[in-house]
């Protein structure tokens, strides 16, 4: 699906891109609230098949505190294993929205996010707002860490949530080829 | 003072300095100063790219998590709200220009820094999202 996205981004105009989407998770456990950003996330979005795609380096994520920063890379998502974490999907509702129109439209977003070397299946409703020319899409979704075999050590489990809150947060402008 | 409340009072002490010692320079630990750190390896851009481009397995082992000091020919400055993103560009691919896209330090002096010149920079690598390859902390090496 990537290549053939890749391969239409190419051929056609109705491509939307971005390299500087941002991604913001949030963990509200009883002991420590955990955030962490990450401002330069690839994402594309044909708006004719309502494809959709983004890729995202883990240790681009940047915490507050450096030794939140160091477990979540060396214990958590282990990053020198698994480096990417990526999301491949579709806009399903994609005919519902009118990229011509400015306004606020409400996408429903189905596929595979990969995270930590786990795929699961994952439907979640987003927004895109249209304007000047460009798709402003946010989300706020939650996943559960166990789904994608993060183990928390007993030590620290009231320190981290076992649902992560993720914000997504992405200006796609047009593609001109 | 009676000797078991001195050593009660001892105990007392070493706990708190201890715990103080663990909150600071543990818990609350500074991130590294980037601009200070010696990079682990000296290369150009386009090497660095193509490393990545050709194997991305091999490459990511190689520099993912290392500080790299990369020469070549600054293409595109970028400046958003919060930072500046300097491009060295190497190849067209699905997200328009790939290369290595180096993300400065807010506090680095880049105002006489322009499109086109030949530069060195050094930074900390965070991988290939399949376009380009990452660094943080991005400082120049004058």
């Amino acid at each position: 699906m990537i290549v053939s996205l890749a391969m239409g981004i190419q051929l056609q105009a109705q491509k939307y891109i971005t390299k500087n989407g941002k991604i913001h998770f949030y963990s509200d456990a009883p002991t420590e609230k955990i955030e962490a950003f990450n401002n330069q996330v690839n994402s594309a979005l044909d708006i004719t098949s309502g494809d959709f795609i983004f890729r995202v380096l883990m240790k681009s994520f940047q915490f507050e505190k450096a030794l939140m920063q160091e477990h979540f890379n060396e214990n958590y998502v282990e990053s020198h294993k698994f480096p990417n974490a990526s999301f491949v999907g579709k806009v399903t509702n994609v005919t519902e929205i009118d990229f011509q129109k400015t306004g606020t439209y409400q996408a429903q977003i189905e596929g595979d996010l990969n995270l930590h070397g786990i795929t699961q299946k994952i439907s979640e409703q987003g927004t895109f707002e249209v304007k000047d020319g460009k798709i402003h899409g946010k989300s706020t979704f939650y996943i559960a860490v166990a789904d994608y075999d993060i183990k928390i050590p007993q030590a620290v489990i009231t320190n981290i949530a076992e649902k992560i809150e993720v914000n997504v947060d992405i200006l796609l402008e047009p593609l001109n080829k | 003072m009676k000797k078991w409340m001195k050593i009660l009072v001892l105990f007392a002490v070493i706990g708190i300095a201890a715990a103080s010692y663990v909150y600071v320079f543990v818990y609350n630990k500074a991130h590294p100063d980037y601009r200070k750190l010696e990079p682990n390896f000296s290369l150009s851009s386009e090497s660095c790219f193509e490393a990545f481009k050709k194997d991305a397995s091999e490459a990511n082992q190689r520099f993912i998590g290392q500080m790299l000091q990369l020469s070549g020919t600054l293409n595109q400055i970028e400046s958003t709200e919060k930072q500046t993103i300097f491009y060295f560009i190497h190849s067209e691919g699905m997200f328009g220009n790939e290369g290595v896209r180096v993300n400065m330090l807010p506090d680095e002096q880049l105002s006489e820094i322009i499109s086109g010149q030949d530069i060195t920079i050094k930074g900390y690598c965070t991988g290939y999202n399949q376009t380009d390859v990452i660094l943080e902390h991005g400082s120049v090496i004058y």
